[in-house]
């Protein structure tokens, strides 16, 4: 067994509540718990994808990663730091290790900008780089995303989406970070485009020496880019494994009906797919037990339990008991034997 | 990088460009243009040559000859003259110059200190936004021109007074205006961008939200300066604004409101100045929110 | 045959002039057949089936080509026989559903309405109609969820009332335009089936217009892809998600990332989309077409019918390449 890699962010626990108030006076308080309880590391130099459908709590995840909101408890331990529990001024500082890619080119990019001072802004703000240094720098970033260094002097609203995504890549590289949190970076593009950025992602990350907290709702998207993948249910993470693992040997339900909503290419080989009844309950007061009971097609005897994540072999994680417990049960069924014939020949 | 080599045509269209075209179009809007840069250029010569003591107007608008009072329109004196005898065409070009001025200087008052409260209100919320927007509601709740006028009482008489009422009175517009371009333009990802950033409140509002709401406050000031141009004349109307003897168009229709039925022309003229000028801004204003909305822009 | 589309041609007027968002676009619907209409942003599928359905914008015209539904021209016919047609023959469903129910009143009410519009049911019929319609579009509890406002519903029930109020009219063509892209995953699946459900037991024809070539693998009979404007290649979907002619179809398949490929780099179309106002008047995909020859930037390549499928290529892809 190989030591484990060096962690980069480690999640503790980390919880979101917003509070929903309603009455006349305002005086009624519900929690939306849009992110609860989520413990996670992510290593240096990986590409970490994160699922899920819309209001599983995913883009509050990496909102919250990225600085733009407060957790209601638990940590972020970022290269050993513990971000949330630093004042604003300070966390300010750790900016550039963190950036962010966001879902839509249409309003990621300030309108009134050219592409130079938006690429520059980072650079300018955390005080990186200084004077020529920095036009310097905003071509070869561009042309590092494929874009001629001529196009600096232009306005967003010249360039396409795609490349419009491009130049918020290259707005997130300004600042060397460790992290970059891609949220949706590839959903509101068209089929071709997708591909074009997701290859040019994977490229950067060598380059860059960068780590990926991808976030996106596709799971074929996500496998392409990440080296494991966190599936994500009503805020909490029910499957963490290498993607190998999630899409070979899924264990959790959810992530099984995930895996067989996905559309097949191949008409000759339409499968028997997992239907999954009804829609994702609402985050304002979530089910007490396990999360996914109200839409698992395997009714099992935890659905009361709180469910936890649990270790189903080195790498692997899952949130169900009954998961957990058929892989313990077919992994002893797949050693016995072994025993049994070491036993006859001894 | 194999991707640099992707070809890229690029749509150049200046916005100035677009801008022109959609004003252009719009002929009404044209037209108030142009009668409101004349109106412009005959503020500064007239304010030029009185300064230089170059009298280019056919008679001194403010002294007049009692025996040639009343004297209906006529070759010699355009507009024909006022109870005192004064040139009418004159009183009224040089009327344009204090018009003109009041509207834009109360607009500016209202303009800079309306959006102000409104963006800062937008961008921060909770109970600093509260604040400031009931503060808004109590001016918005007393009728404008009573509020100025209660206002001058206050204050006292006279022309900078009655820039500083009209100001004050139309902050809440520009409030409102400004806080919910504010909150529009709040909810766009590159906002969010800039603070992942680092970005400080300051270099957000400074950079990326303030040239971002500037179209729609700018179209609401063109439209300001016409209600302004009216509440200066109310004022100088009700005898509160420019005092004697100088001319304004308020207080030209004011103190010949006794001769409308025997000379009809003291009012008719600095009415109709009035009612272009007004009218001119609006319309202009109009044009200028269509060129600068791109979903209403003309195709 | 239902449906057939002849040389349809839209164009809209816009500050560049006027430019062409379909351009010759033929191609018909069976009895009881779903036929996919796939392209990117810019493609013109969506204009198709808004020209198909008469609802284009007012800057908008059909400058040639015929509709014939049922062998009858729609675009000569009057508006008023236009609307019953329209009204009783064909639905429509969009995109976000949201946008297209009215959030002041209950959807029981906007069901009520549209089948009493299109039927001369009395109220109790109409309501007992309604309920059956929910109860078939997989509603659970429609007695009550009727008394809901839209925003209470979440996307994918919406979806399902857009479809009961589709099919209130007994219509025999349902456009469904991009009707699974607002949503999720595990809900699109659930939607894709209720439309494949429907065919089979109403026997209606579909025009399913959508982005998503898994989307088109899932449900269509057959499909057509379209570039700039055209029909670069149609035929039965199994045909031609196995094996493409046309390179741009073959681009868009190979650039999905796929589960059962393990490759390091996906496959990129180089280049991109040309503006509507910049279509050359050769085959449009040519300049970022591998394949491409000389003779491909000479004129149009014709619409060249092949035993199983049209494909618009000169140097299209055989089977043993």
């Amino acid at each position: 067994m190989s030591t484990e890699p060096e962690v980069l962010l480690e999640l503790k626990g980390l919880c979101k509540y917003f509070p929903i108030r309603s009455g006349l006076f305002k005086q009624h308080v519900s929690l939306l718990k849009a992110v609860d309880d989520v413990s996670l590391k992510i290593y240096r130099g990986e590409a970490f994808g994160l699922v899920g459908e819309s209001g599983c709590g995913k883009t509050t995840l990496g909102k919250m990663i990225a600085g733009l909101y407060h957790p209601t408890h638990g940590q972020i331990i970022f290269d050993g730091q513990d971000l949330a529990a630093l004042k604003e001024a300070q966390r300010r500082r750790f900016c550039k290790d963190i950036q962010m890619i966001f879902q839509d080119p249409y309003s990621s990019l300030n309108p009134r900008m050219t592409v130079e001072e938006i690429i520059a802004e980072p650079m300018i703000v955390n005080k990186t780089h200084h004077g020529a240094e920095i036009s310097q720098r905003v071509e070869h970033l561009l042309s590092c995303v494929g874009l001629a260094a001529a196009y600096k002097s232009r306005y967003p609203h010249e360039f396409s989406g795609g490349q419009r995504q491009r130049i918020g890549i290259a707005r997130a590289l300004a600042v060397n970070p460790k992290l970059i949190v891609c949220d949706e970076a590839v959903s509101a593009l068209d089929v071709s485009i997708q591909a074009q950025i997701l290859n040019l992602l994977c490229d950067l990350k060598d380059e860059f020496k960068l780590t990926y907290l991808f976030i996106a709702h596709g799971l074929a998207a996500v496998k392409h880019i990440s080296d494991r993948i966190g599936v994500m249910y009503l805020g909490s993470i029910a499957e963490v494994a290498p993607k190998e693992a999630i899409y070979d040997a899924p264990l959790h339900p959810y992530t099984r009906a995930l895996i067989s909503a996905i559309p097949v290419m191949d008409p000759h080989k339409r499968k028997q797919r997992i239907l999954l009844q009804g829609d994702l309950p609402s985050p304002i007061d979530p089910p007490a037990g396990c999360r996914f009971a109200g839409r698992c097609f395997e009714r099992c005897q935890f659905a009361a339990d709180k469910q936890e994540l649990q270790p189903c072999g080195s790498r692997h994680l899952v949130a169900c008991r009954s998961a957990v417990n058929a892989y313990n049960a077919r992994q002893a069924a797949a050693a016995a034997p072994s025993a049994a014939d070491h036993a006859m020949n001894g | 990088m194999t991707d640099a080599a992707m070809p890229l045509k690029v749509k150049r269209s200046s916005k100035w460009a677009d801008m022109w075209a959609s004003i252009y179009a719009n002929k009404a809007a044209l037209c108030s243009l142009f009668f409101i840069l004349f109106l412009v250029l005959t503020a500064i010569v007239t304010a030029v040559t009185q300064s230089m003591g170059i009298q280019i107007l056919p008679y001194d608008p403010n002294t007049g000859d009692m025996e040639q009072a009343f004297i209906a329109p006529c070759a010699e004196h355009w507009f024909g003259t006022d109870q005192l005898g004064r040139d009418i065409f004159s009183r009224v070009i040089d009327g344009t110059r204090i018009s003109l001025s009041v509207g834009a200087a109360a607009v500016s008052i209202a303009l800079i200190t309306g959006t102000l409260l409104g963006a800062v209100g937008g961008f921060f919320g909770g109970r600093l936004d509260n604040l400031i927007m009931r503060a808004m509601d109590v001016i918005l709740s007393v009728p404008s021109i009573l509020l100025a006028i209660t206002f001058m009482a206050a204050l006292g008489r006279g022309l900078d007074k009655a820039v500083l009422a009209i100001g004050l009175v139309s902050i809440p517009e520009y409030a409102r205006i400004a806080r919910s371009c504010v909150m529009a333009v709040k909810a766009n990802d590159y906002i969010q961008a800039a603070r992942v950033t680092g970005c400080s409140n300051l270099r957000i509002i400074l950079k990326h939200i303030v040239p971002n709401i500037t179209s729609p406050i700018v179209v609401r000031a063109t439209l300001g300066i016409s209600s302004a141009v009216l509440d200066t004349a109310a004022l100088g109307f009700l005898g509160l604004g420019v005092q004697p003897p100088f001319a304004e168009w308020g207080d030209m229709l004011a103190r010949s409101r006794s001769f409308i039925f025997s000379a009809p022309y003291t009012l008719i003229f600095p009415g109709l100045a009035i009612t272009v000028t007004v009218l001119a801004f609006n319309l202009f204003g109009d044009g200028l929110r269509d060129a600068l909305d791109p979903r209403s822009r003309r195709r | 045959m239902l449906l057939d589309v002849q040389h349809l041609t839209t164009e809209f007027r816009t500050r560049h002039g006027v430019v062409q968002a379909v351009r010759d676009v033929s191609f018909s619907i069976e009895k009881g057949e779903i036929l996919a209409l796939v392209g990117e942003s810019g493609s013109g599928k969506s204009v198709t089936s808004l020209s198909i359905m008469g609802l284009l914008s007012s800057n908008g015209r059909i400058s040639s080509g015929r509709i014939l539904f049922n062998g009858e021209d729609l675009l000569t016919k009057s508006e008023h026989a236009l609307r019953r047609i329209r009204g009783n023959n064909m639905s429509m469903i969009f995109q976000e559903p949201m946008t297209s129910l009215n959030p002041i009143f209950t959807v029981g009410d906007q069901i009520m309405e549209s089948i009493q519009l299109h039927t001369k049911l009395t109220k109790k019929q109409a309501q007992e109609k309604m309920l059956h319609l929910l109860d078939l579009v997989g509603i659970p509890n429609p007695s009550k969820r009727v008394k809901d406002y839209p925003h209470q519903l979440s996307g994918g029930m919406r979806q399902r009332i857009m479809i009961a109020i589709a099919m209130a009219c007994e219509p025999q063509l349902l456009i469904a335009d991009e009707p699974t892209t607002a949503l999720d995953v595990t809900i699109q699946a659930q939607i894709l089936d209720l439309i494949y459900r429907m065919r089979e037991q109403f026997n209606i024809s579909v025009l399913l217009i959508t982005h998503d070539l898994g989307v088109v693998a899932e449900a269509a009979d057959r499909v057509a892809v379209m570039y700039c404007g055209r029909i670069v290649e149609d035929g039965k979907t199994a045909d031609i998600l196995s094996s493409p002619y046309h390179p741009y179809t073959l681009g868009l398949l190979k650039s999905i990332p796929r589960l059962d490929d393990n490759a390091d780099r996906l496959y990129m179309i180089p280049g991109m989309v040309p503006p509507p106002e910049e279509v050359p008047p050769y085959c449009a995909f040519a300049d970022r077409c591998s394949r491409a020859q000389d003779a491909c930037r000479q004129g149009l390549p014709p619409f060249i019918a092949l035993k199983d499928r049209n494909v618009r290529c000169l140097n299209y892809i055989t089977e043993d390449q």
